[in-house]
């Protein structure tokens, strides 16, 4: 009964709504040269329903309320809203867009227009995002957006590092990725052709609104939808390509690598390879000497070329009520190396959304992805650490092994067999991911003012994985007994339900929208992995524990693991504004979780906006078209803290039980006790900007000076002798900087550009350490340290001034009854206490991976048919460790890279940077750090180019007019660095041992709207 | 209307207030079973925190293969072998260049190793005094808390022995606060301590034990006996080795060469060792000794296992010098020189046999003898397992053998030096000739401290304590350490940076009174 009733309420509703309606056309025309405009969006003000122009700029829309105001929009064009006031014919002529004005953002649980912000927030749209070809989407914010540090990787299939604003953590704080108002971990999934846009919430005003998660910054990504009434259209994008490597380290070769060998005094050490491999004849400072005939150059039997491809078809369209969107897309991924490796990735993705009723709005975003990589060994590490003088193979065609020539010990091997075997035919990593969510806007007084959301999301991963390591034998080193499967299956739910009620209100000059909200957050995972011995694996159908030839129980192995967690989160919004000219936005949110002692954390915010412009006393300079000033500050909690860990550890089991009497194995255990309670770490923010425009629009400039402390943050304290640590809540770490960016946008005649440029810097210091006087990390031989006053995470070790060139300078400059190893042609390193003695305290900060100054610029060119853009990006500033070199501290007889062999100190005044051959294998040069290996990690990139044309109507019969755009694209085609590596690119505290290199992509695609 | 928008928003507090509650929030840990509190009353889990500190000191590593280098490398009798690549800095070590030793990850490493056993040990303590509370046989909580104490002593004398002066390890001290204590103190510690548990130990030989290889009185003595020799104090030495020899419980094994093979585990000459075994099986738990035999083992080429198949090397970091094979030779030494060295190209009583020396390590030793250094064309043999007595499929170069600790030979050369430091040369004939007479050498008479240097030499080489090094130092005999060794300088490894790091207090001078 009472649900009739509801009905009928509800068709009263319609019929009531229906009554003075009209039918409105009329013809859409661009400002600048009066053509026609097809595909303009037009939409009833306050309703979902609308249409769009035709071929001719023509619309019609019927049942339009006569005090209705009809929105045009269009992408590249500033949106219109013009009052219908009973017109039954209404032309409209649409500008080019004012960059940063009348945008409609995504701000985190509701939308705003950008010009009522009063924090920034960048957006990159679909056409920056499809243009880098790259796994995942997220790697297009390197360069485009200020203040956002991206480390790509490059591996096929890997994700990008994020930094947003610095690090502000020891414990690390990754961005939230909020796809459709749900919560990732990262985007790797999503395929580039579905995102609408993606924004950034780099500034903590803007991102407190998701509270607990938001420390590392929050990335919105917005997928496609359907437009009202636009039809359908049909879009095809596909490219295929390859991948190469590039910028390689070039290594010595034999005859190199045997002059630093006799340099060295370590003649003997070729002689097993020339007797085994045959020798030749070599001449070196007149004396003849036999070395190795072998001269294998690693990276020509390692290194590939791998192809790319992608394909994405999608359709979208919308009628009055409906509107939707589905897509798929297939990428194929290659690595770099002459191995299997590869990564794939098949999606489709479906967005409805449907308006049965006025007061009602349902609609669902469903994505299936399924992705699948063969893994293979790491061997860029051994890569550069293999010697030319073992062949790939033998006469005979087996894999050469190294221990004959005398490699017994460390990672000296022979890479190319490591890849054979370790990169299995038939293993795999995939997983299968259903992300869903529904959602309903109830419309609850008819007339947009109140409007209640409600939205349940669900991401379902289930994850595989088989590895089979085969049994095979090299030599004694490079060997398996006992081949290997391993499997493993998991599973992961989580699922999110959110409420939020909005409130829009004007009052005369006064604008207000309030939002509450609430959400509950619920994840559980949980997996099992086997593992069995000697299983047969010529073919994947052998690949099964039952198989196993090895009878003894001991040959299996099973594992389980499980995680949860459990969140409540309730949050506010206001907006308030006096005619669009004085801002005010404050938020607040609680979170509430299951992690800590303190289970509830509150975080505000707090922004300020005022558009000068609009004020009287500027409205009679002709200079800036528009000005805004705008502060904020917010605060945003980090739960990447560890879980607590408890009062009490207690170890027991085999490794903490005595075996008395070769027998008898009595239990045991270890107890260790530690107290800590944790709390969140708390990053407040605070940031002042300001907007300008002008040249008529033509050039927007916005500055960004931001000053971010973490405070409350979590450490490790030590505990004594470093017999493990405790974690408190003790540091205060600073990140502050400027971001710039200035654009440049305008058309004449037939050629349209546009020219971004953007700066940001960045200072990092740690304020406090809760009284500890430093923190370290990485080895006692590579040393990172914490400091107040420096940098997070500082390399920290000598500082070199030089080459002892003579003895005199020598005993001029050291006690050599204290270091009598030192000879001519070894680092000279900074003596600061100045007595004789270099140790520990004449180490100093040399420099952290953090860079002062980021840049990008973009140019997007188009002429007529034609367009280009080119987009660059660079970082300087940062120091990075060379842990290539760094590790012959452990293993001398590594190969030497040309660099080294070449500048190497031959004699007095031949170099006063590098150390003789001698010295590159002696402690004194070796350990502990120095600024010998720490390297400059700037760089600058020429990101991607791109030329392209399009073909109109080459496919007859479409309603909106087909387009064929054919373009030629370089990814990363050049990059400009001094270090001594693979890839300046390197996450993390810098250093960069065997890194995965950044891959060089040339692709031809081709993009069909039908 | 209104009323609909009303009783929606309602609908949206009740969600609210119903998802808010705290219950959802209480949640624990997936995958842990909240951990079961120890259940002190129960006296027969009271030896569960012992067992976890003798397998501490396994886990931590107290015979970790970089540990023996830095002992071995400073004697007169041993050189730094493998590769002249592998772990280039060990080369400092045998001439005492410390500096470039501050940085170096084995120095770290073997502070570590100790300090984690002594922290492992004092929590271990505490557990024995919560179960004191509930025992109702308070001798045995002492026997235990006496073990554990042992084990506890054994690595603060190693760590004096090492870096002299110590800091007194408690972790209720604030970060940043420790401070190094004067060695002498540290011994004083480690020696009354010692002197407290001896009577809480149990008196049988440890073949008798239930816990076989357990902890014993006898142990404790011996390590007593050692710390006191360390630091001059005769009279207890000489009490503490009186009563092992007095006690009658051990005896030497007859044949000194499978003394350190399998047969000899847990023989009658042994006071202490540390247990590792394979259970006889080729697959499953263990308790392997990590590198500690394989590092120093036999770096060969081409040769052969008993049974034909190929023989797994050594790393051969340990070398010979061939100042050790004259002194043995000159001594007339048949089965101690026989066990403590081989040579290349030559076989095993067992029938392995062992191939030539490598062209890398050839070079190697090449170059030392081109500076003088006098090294030998031959292996660290006495600690080699004959693949016979290994389990097939697990050769790990004898890695399941026992560590032997203390030995009764020693026992009674410590005997016999205490008598000849309290009441003059001959006194410990009787002692140093039951030693002498199992190996086949002939008797002596009116023994000196002299011959005692030799005598703990031939007997010792090669062994765990690693005692060479120590015994010229602590009897005054450095000049054997050649021109490098500066007396006064050189007796102990520098700090470790990163401890030092760590700690900074630690470098700073020593500060009295830190142990209790």
């Amino acid at each position: 009964m009472r649900k009739r009733l509801f009905i009928l309420v509800c068709l009263a509703l319609i019929a009531n709504s229906a009554l003075a309606q009209i039918t409105v056309s009329g013809t859409v025309t661009s400002a600048e040269d009066g053509s026609t405009l097809p595909g303009v969006s037009i939409l009833i003000k306050g309703e979902t329903r609308g249409t769009v122009t035709d071929l001719d700029g023509f619309y019609s829309l019927g049942n339009v309320p006569e005090d209705a105001t009809l929105v045009f929009s269009f992408i590249g064009m500033r949106t219109q809203e013009v009052a219908v006031e009973g017109r039954t014919e209404i032309d409209v002529e649409m500008v080019f867009d004012v960059i940063g004005m009348d945008e409609i953002v995504v701000i985190g649980y509701g939308t705003a227009r950008s010009s009522d912000l009063t924090a920034p927030i960048p957006v990159i749209d679909a056409a920056d995002i499809v243009r880098n070809i790259q796994t995942s989407a997220a790697s297009a914010l390197q360069g485009t957006v200020p203040g956002v540090q991206v480390i790509n990787r490059g591996a096929p299939g890997s994700a990008p590092e994020i930094i947003v604003r610095g690090i502000g953590s020891m414990q690390g704080a990754q961005p939230l990725y909020v796809v459709d108002g749900m919560f990732y971990d990262n985007i790797n999934w999503l395929s580039p052709n579905d995102i609408e846009s993606i924004a950034v919430l780099k500034d903590a005003s803007a991102a407190s609104i998701y509270g607990v998660r938001a420390a590392g910054g929050v990335i919105m990504v917005t997928t496609k939808q359907g437009r009202i009434g636009e039809g359908i259209i049909i879009e095809y994008d596909g490219y295929t390509g390859f991948n190469s490597s590039s910028n390689l380290v070039q290594m010595a070769n034999t005859e190199q690598y045997a002059t630093m060998m006799i340099e060295q005094g370590s003649y003997a050490r070729l002689e097993p390879s020339v007797d085994i491999w045959g020798g030749r004849s070599f001449m070196h400072e007149g004396t003849e000497y036999t070395i190795p005939a072998t001269d294998t150059d690693w990276y020509d039997e390692l290194l590939g070329v791998g192809q790319v491809m992608n394909h994405s078809l999608s359709f979208r369209g919308g009628s009055q009520r409906t509107t939707y969107h589905v897509g798929t897309s297939y990428l194929s991924e290659e690595g770099l190396l002459e191995s299997n490796h590869q990564y794939e990735r098949v999606n489709l993705k479906a967005s409805l959304d449907f308006e049965p009723y006025r007061f009602l709005e349902v609609g669902t975003n469903i994505v299936l992805n399924h992705n699948r990589s063969r893994d293979e060994a790491s061997v860029w590490g051994s890569m550069y650490n293999a010697v030319p003088t073992i062949p790939v193979r033998e006469p005979e065609g087996e894999f050469a092994g190294v221990i004959q020539a005398g490699y017994l010990v460390g990672p000296v091997n022979n890479p190319v067999a490591q890849l054979h075997y370790a990169t299995g035919n038939f293993n795999f990593n995939s997983s299968i991911n259903l992300m869903y969510n529904a959602h309903a806007n109830v419309n609850l007084l008819g007339d947009d003012r109140l409007i209640f959301r409600t939205q349940f999301s669900h991401e379902l991963r289930n994850g595989r994985g088989r590895w089979y390591y085969p049994e095979f034998f090299v030599d004694d080193k490079l060997k398996n007994e006992n081949s290997s499967l391993n499997k493993s299956h998991n599973i992961h739910s989580s699922i999110h339900l959110d409420h939020t009620l909005t409130y829009k209100e004007s009052f005369g000059s006064h604008n207000l929208t309030a939002m509450g909200g609430f959400s509950t957050r619920r994840v559980d995972a949980s997996g099992v992995s086997g593992g069995a011995r000697d299983v047969p694996g010529e073919q994947p159908e052998f690949l099964y524990f039952s198989n196993s030839t090895d009878p003894s129980p001991d040959s299996y192995s099973v594992g389980d693991w499980g995680y949860a967690e459990r969140g409540v989160s309730f949050f506010g919004r206001m907006m308030y504004n006096y005619e669009h000219r004085y801002l005010l936005n404050a938020t607040f949110r609680g979170d509430g979780t299951d992690k800590y002692t303190q289970t509830w954390g509150y975080f505000p915010s707090l922004g300020l906006g005022w558009i000068m412009s609009d004020e009287a006393f500027m409205q009679d300079q002709g200079l800036f078209d528009r000005v805004k000033l705008r502060a904020s500050w917010g605060q945003l909690g980090n739960n990447a803290v560890p879980r607590e860990s408890g009062t009490r550890e207690i170890m027991t089991g085999l490794p903490y039980s005595y075996i008395f009497g070769n027998d008898m194995i009595v239990p045991g255990y270890v107890s260790s006790v530690f107290y800590n309670e944790l709390e969140w770490e708390v990053l407040e923010e605070t940031n002042a900007g300001l907007e300008l425009s002008t040249f008529d629009y033509r050039l927007f400039a916005e500055i960004d000076w931001f000053y971010k402390v973490t405070k409350n943050a979590a450490i490790w304290t030590s505990n004594l002798m470093g017999a493990g640590g405790l974690i408190r809540n003790a540091g205060e770490i600073l990140n502050t900087g400027m971001e710039f960016s200035v654009t440049w946008r305008d058309r004449t005649g037939d050629l349209g550009y546009s020219i971004s440029t953007n700066l940001s810097t960045l200072r990092n210091e740690v304020l406090d350490l809760g009284g500890e006087p430093y923190i370290d990390a990485g080895s006692a031989e590579f040393r990172r340290r914490s400091e107040v006053g420096y940098p997070l995470y500082s390399h920290y070790g000598y500082k070199v001034i030089g080459v002892y060139q003579t003895w005199e300078e020598i005993e001029e400059h050291l006690d050599t009854d204290a270091h009598p190893q030192v000879q001519p042609g070894f680092l000279k390193y900074e003596d600061v206490d100045g007595n004789g003695i270099i140790d520990e305290n004449d180490r100093q900060y040399l420099g952290a991976n953090i860079p002062r100054f980021t840049y990008g610029a973009q140019v997007n060119l188009d002429y007529r048919n034609l367009d280009f853009s080119l987009s660059v990006y660079g970082v300087s500033g940062n120091k990075l460790v060379n842990r290539l070199r760094g590790n012959r501290a452990w293993h001398s007889d590594y190969n030497f890279d040309v660099d080294l062999y070449e500048n190497r100190w031959t004699g007095e005044g031949t170099s006063d940077s590098y150390p003789s051959a001698t010295g590159m294998v002696n402690s004194w040069n070796l350990t502990p750090l120095s600024s010998f290996l720490v390297e400059d990690g700037s760089f600058f990139r020429i990101q991607n180019i791109t030329l392209g044309y399009t073909f109109d109507d080459l496919l007859p019969g479409s309603e909106m007019g087909s387009k064929v755009r054919v373009r030629f694209s370089a990814q990363n085609p050049f990059t400009f660095f001094k270090f001594n590596g693979f890839t300046p690119e390197v996450t993390g505290q810098g250093e960069a041992a065997g890194v995965y290199p950044v891959p060089t992509s040339f692709i031809i695609g081709v993009n069909i709207t039908y | 209307m209104k009323k609909r928008a009303i009783s929606i928003f309602s609908v949206f507090i009740m969600i609210f207030i119903i998802g808010g509650c705290e219950d959802f929030l209480d949640k624990s840990i997936e995958g842990q079973v909240p951990l079961v509190e120890v259940d002190y009353t129960d006296e027969s889990k009271m030896y569960e925190p012992v067992s976890g500190i003798y397998a501490s000191a396994n886990a931590n590593n107290l015979h970790h293969w970089a540990n023996q280098c830095m002992m071995f490398f400073r004697s007169d009798f041993i050189f730094k072998g493998a590769h002249a690549t592998d772990q280039p800095v060990m080369e400092d070590i045998q001439d005492f260049k410390y500096e470039s030793m501050r940085d170096a990850w084995f120095v770290d490493n073997l502070w570590r190793a100790h300090f984690g056993l002594i922290r492992d040990a004092d929590a271990a303590l505490e557990e024995l005094e919560q179960y004191a509370e509930h025992a109702t046989d308070q001798d045995l909580v002492l026997q235990y808390k006496a073990e554990v104490r042992f084990f506890r002593a054994l690595a603060y004398w190693r760590m004096a022995r090492i870096y002299g002066d110590i800091p007194h390890y408690d972790r209720y001290t604030p970060a940043g606060n420790l401070r190094k204590a004067p060695r002498l103190e540290a011994y004083g510690y480690v020696i009354s301590e010692l002197q407290e548990m001896v009577d809480h130990l149990p008196a049988q030989h440890p073949n008798q034990l239930q816990n076989i290889g357990g902890v014993t009185k006898w142990a404790a003595y011996m390590l007593l006996a050692k710390a006191a020799a360390d630091i001059q104090e005769y009279d207890i030495m000489l009490s503490a080795a009186k009563a092992i020899v007095d006690s009658g419980v051990f005896s030497l094994f007859s044949d000194y060469y499978t003394l350190f093979k399998k047969q000899g585990e847990f023989s009658v000459e042994n006071i202490f060792e540390m247990n590792h075994t394979d259970f006889g099986t080729a697959t499953g738990h263990a308790s392997w000794i990590d590198q500690y035999y394989v590092a120093h083992g036999i770096k060969q080429q081409g040769g052969t296992r008993f049974d034909g198949g190929a023989f797994n090397s050594g790393w051969g970091f340990s070398m010979p010098a061939q100042k050790f094979i004259d002194l043995m030779e000159e001594r007339g030494e048949g089965v101690r020189l026989e066990t403590s060295i081989i040579y290349p190209n030559t076989a095993t009583l067992e029938e392995d046999s062992v191939g030539r020396i490598p062209a890398d390590l050839q070079a190697l030793l090449d170059r030392y003898n081109e500076e003088g250094r006098g090294v030998a064309e031959a292996f660290w043999f006495k600690n080699y397992l004959p693949f016979n007595q290994q389990t097939a499929g697990r050769y790990r170069y004898g890695g399941f053998n026992n560590v032997r600790i203390f030995r009764y030979a020693e026992a009674l050369l410590l005997y016999a030096e205490a008598l000849i430091h309290v009441n003059g040369a001959g006194a410990g004939d009787a002692y140093i000739n039951e030693v002498r007479e199992r190996a086949g050498i002939p008797t002596l008479s009116g023994a000196t401290i002299d011959d005692i240097v030799d005598e703990r030499a031939a007997e010792l080489a090669f062994e765990w304590g690693a005692d060479r090094f120590f015994d010229l130092i602590r009897l005054d005999r450095t000049e054997e350490l050649g021109p490098n060794f500066v007396k006064g300088e050189h007796e102990f490894y520098p700090i470790p940076t990163a401890q030092i790091d760590l700690q900074p207090g630690l470098a700073e001078p020593p500060v009295s009174g830190l142990f209790p």
